[in-house]
């Protein structure tokens, strides 16, 4: 009976404290002007998502570095009343790792805004955690078209393009204006994959002439190619057009070249834009690949010196990578809205969706559902061992011959 | 035809990679009638202490100056398979004998979790573990009578493949120890009546399997030429399927199965209009189907429930 009684204070004391927890909380959270609420010398978090473990890490790496080193400007900077703390989690390109990850970024009250993401199924994972605790997340590299939606926004915004997006100039470059006009299509079976087939399947329909003579959906992780390579070495194709990512495509390219398809030209999307690329398929079986990034040069862009040459100051020894400009640009977007607002989540979220942000990529605004409107990309081509801007090759000057052209 | 042709060496080279994991698992079967399920995972150990001693402490370079590449080659590969028989080993100390006369489960597990720590260890401790790594080539470069699929690397991989088969076979029949192994596998207690220290052919026989699966690793490593700390766990699938299709514990029954499930998966893959997503389904479907209607496998024997 007493120990029933004494259970029955212990609750009641622990739903009192509970809710005056929750009440001050709420206070604070929501009571004061935004820029009034940041305490002097406070520090606030921004979490940072992304592979920095596992197969597609050079990525990840590359990007939280120059995220990091935008958030040190800033702080170097004095301009925001507070410091800015990035708090690094690994989604190892995993889905539930990344979910895992995002619980973690939420529950910690110090976390402001969120940026994540260069796989697409992983940001599928972190978004409704990140839009469920009212946390403005801004992706960074993950390019599954249905991540930016009515529904995701305005909590979701995104700086680089979508991959049907990324699409349409690799077309333009390579039906349009090389004339390859006989494809045949290798992609993987993750979303990413598929949703690369259909944006370059819809793409290839706009070309007068040019067709799709076969399809091939392999599972990541696969090894062996060389079943649907020795199909496709049969139909005389002009072009494979790869829509997966660097293991699976490093190993498509060695076994073309190892059926003797070496001229046979080989084009990609940005997920396989990184010198793991290169590295695994071995750089003269890389030789002549054709691939598109999202975004210009950014060695042609205002700014993009002082990038580089901030980046080499830093000390990081890993490459930025194809996605440490947008990363870059991404948590410049956090601040300019922190800038604006102070730090409260719900402001940033609507001071994010309605920025216009000159960045190294140039001006980046959202529409309407927190799409950047800055899909400008560049083709590169693999030549000696490296990705060189397709306008600065030794094939567009003619030097070189592009595999299978007559 | 030239399609057909070459479809064909697709699939015996893939079946061949499957068939030397597949061994292993009939060799641990056949002397101690348990599933050891990290074969895959010890395989792709083997692949990865070659590319630790090529790549990383450079050996192939520096033998290369004194020795024949082939000479250097085989000297490599013998000191990866020693590693990985050395590993076997202490797998079956550490994770199979502590769990001996409990249920047959227990080994089950114990080697299913064995192979998830080795693929972390790799990806945790090798120098950017967790990223694809090339594997350094070393087979001879080339091909025969202008076929791209007979290069010399792909009739290296079958010969070596049915040289493992056939120095397997003489050892278990021509030797006393392969003899006693038999022995073991047919009747332990009847093995042990004859003065056979069973326990020391128990320790021979994951020797040897561990030599054949780092030799293995080593195979398909070079034929794939990318490695990744997680193969393991779908080539490890993929050889105990080729072992059930072919009939668990029976050595040559593991070559045949293996060739079945790669032919399946190769032409389903080849032939079949969008097939490609569908080859693994395929196989697998394959591999249901023997469970039901030929447990023992092709070449294996009905077992006779003892009552």
């Amino acid at each position: 009976m007493l120990k029933k009684k004494a259970f029955k204070v212990a609750t009641l004391l622990l739903t009192f404290l509970f809710v005056v927890g929750l009440v001050a909380g709420c206070g604070s959270g929501s009571g004061e002007e935004g820029q009034g609420a940041a305490e002097e010398g406070k520090t606030y978090k921004i979490a940072f998502l992304g592979p920095l473990t596992g197969p597609n890490a050079g990525q990840g790496v590359g990007a939280r570095n120059a995220f990091l080193l935008a958030v040190d400007q800033a702080n170097e900077s004095g301009e925001l009343p507070f410091k800015l703390e990035v708090m690094e989690l690994d989604d190892e390109s995993k889905p539930a790792t990344s979910a895992s990850v995002a619980q973690k970024a939420v529950a910690d009250p110090d976390v402001i805004a969120g940026s994540g993401h260069w796989n697409t199924p992983c940001a599928e994972a972190s978004i409704p955690i990140f839009k469920s605790a009212g946390i403005p997340f801004v992706i960074w590299g993950a390019i599954g078209p249905s991540l930016t939606s009515p529904e995701n926004y305005p909590n979701t915004t995104r700086v680089c393009p979508t991959q049907a997006q990324e699409n349409i100039p690799l077309a333009e470059f390579v039906i349009g204006e090389l004339g390859r006009l006989k494809w045949a299509i290798i992609s993987d079976t993750s979303s990413y994959g598929k949703s690369n087939t259909e944006a370059w399947q819809n793409e290839v329909k706009k070309y007068p002439g040019a067709e799709i003579v076969s399809l091939d959906e392999i599972q990541v992780g696969q090894t062996d190619f060389r079943p649907i390579l020795s199909k496709i070495k049969n139909l005389d194709v002009d072009g494979v057009y790869f829509g997966g990512v660097v293991m699976e495509a490093a190993l498509v390219r060695r076994q073309m070249v190892e059926l003797g398809m070496k001229d046979t030209l080989m084009v990609g999307i940005s997920g396989i834009v990184d010198d793991k690329f290169i590295e695994t398929a071995g750089g003269d079986v890389a030789e002549g690949v054709i691939a598109i990034k999202p975004g210009m040069n950014i060695q042609k862009m205002e700014g993009g010196k002082a990038f580089e040459e901030a980046y080499a100051a830093a000390g990081f020894s890993e490459p930025y990578g194809a996605y440490g400009p947008y990363a870059y640009d991404a948590a410049n977007i956090i601040i300019e809205a922190l800038k604006q607002v102070g730090p409260d989540k719900a402001k940033l979220v609507d001071a994010i969706a309605n920025i216009s942000y000159e960045g190294l990529l140039g001006t980046t605004t959202f529409d309407e559902v927190g799409q950047t409107a800055n899909i400008a990309s560049t083709i590169f081509v693999i030549q000696d061992e490296q990705f060189v801007d397709w306008d600065d090759s030794e094939y567009k000057s003619g030097q070189r011959k592009l595999p299978g052209s007559k | 035809m030239e399609l057909l042709m070459s479809q064909v060496i697709n699939a015996i080279m893939l079946g061949c990679t499957y068939a030397l994991v597949a061994i292993g698992f009939s060799l641990f079967f056949g002397v101690l009638d348990i599933v050891v399920f990290c074969a895959g995972d010890v395989a792709i150990v083997g692949a990865f202490a070659v590319a630790f001693l090529v790549s990383i402490l450079g050996l192939f370079v520096a033998l290369q100056g004194a020795l024949p590449p082939m000479i250097a080659t085989v000297i490599i590969v013998f000191v990866a398979a020693l590693f990985t028989a050395l590993l076997m080993a202490l797998m079956y100390r550490l994770v199979i004998r502590p769990l001996e006369g409990r249920s047959e489960l227990m080994p089950l597990l114990s080697t299913i979790a064995a192979g998830f720590a080795l693929r972390e260890i790799i990806g945790i401790f090798y120098p950017e573990g967790r990223n694809p790594q090339a594997f350094p080539q070393m087979l001879p470069e080339g091909v025969l009578a202008g076929n791209a699929m007979l290069s010399w690397r792909n009739i290296i991989i079958i010969i070596a493949t049915l040289l493992i088969v056939g120095l397997l076979y003489w050892f278990v029949n021509k030797t006393k120890t392969g003899l006693s192994i038999q022995a073991v596998s047919q009747n332990r207690e009847a093995a042990v009546m004859v003065g056979i220290n069973w326990r020391f052919i128990v320790y021979i026989t994951f020797i040897i399997g561990g030599v054949i699966l780092g030799v293995g690793g080593f195979l398909v490593a070079s034929y794939f030429d990318v490695i990744r700390f997680d193969m393991g766990s779908m080539y490890g699938l993929k050889g105990f399927c080729a072992a059930v299709v072919g009939g668990l514990g029976n050595v040559y029954g593991a070559i045949v199965g293996g060739l079945l499930i790669a032919f399946v998966e190769v032409f389903v893959s080849a032939f079949v209009p969008g097939g490609t997503a569908y080859a693994g389904v395929a196989a697998f479907l394959m591999v249901l189907l023997f469970m039901l209607f030929k447990p023992e496998g092709i070449i294996g024997e009905k077992t006779i429930e003892k009552v």
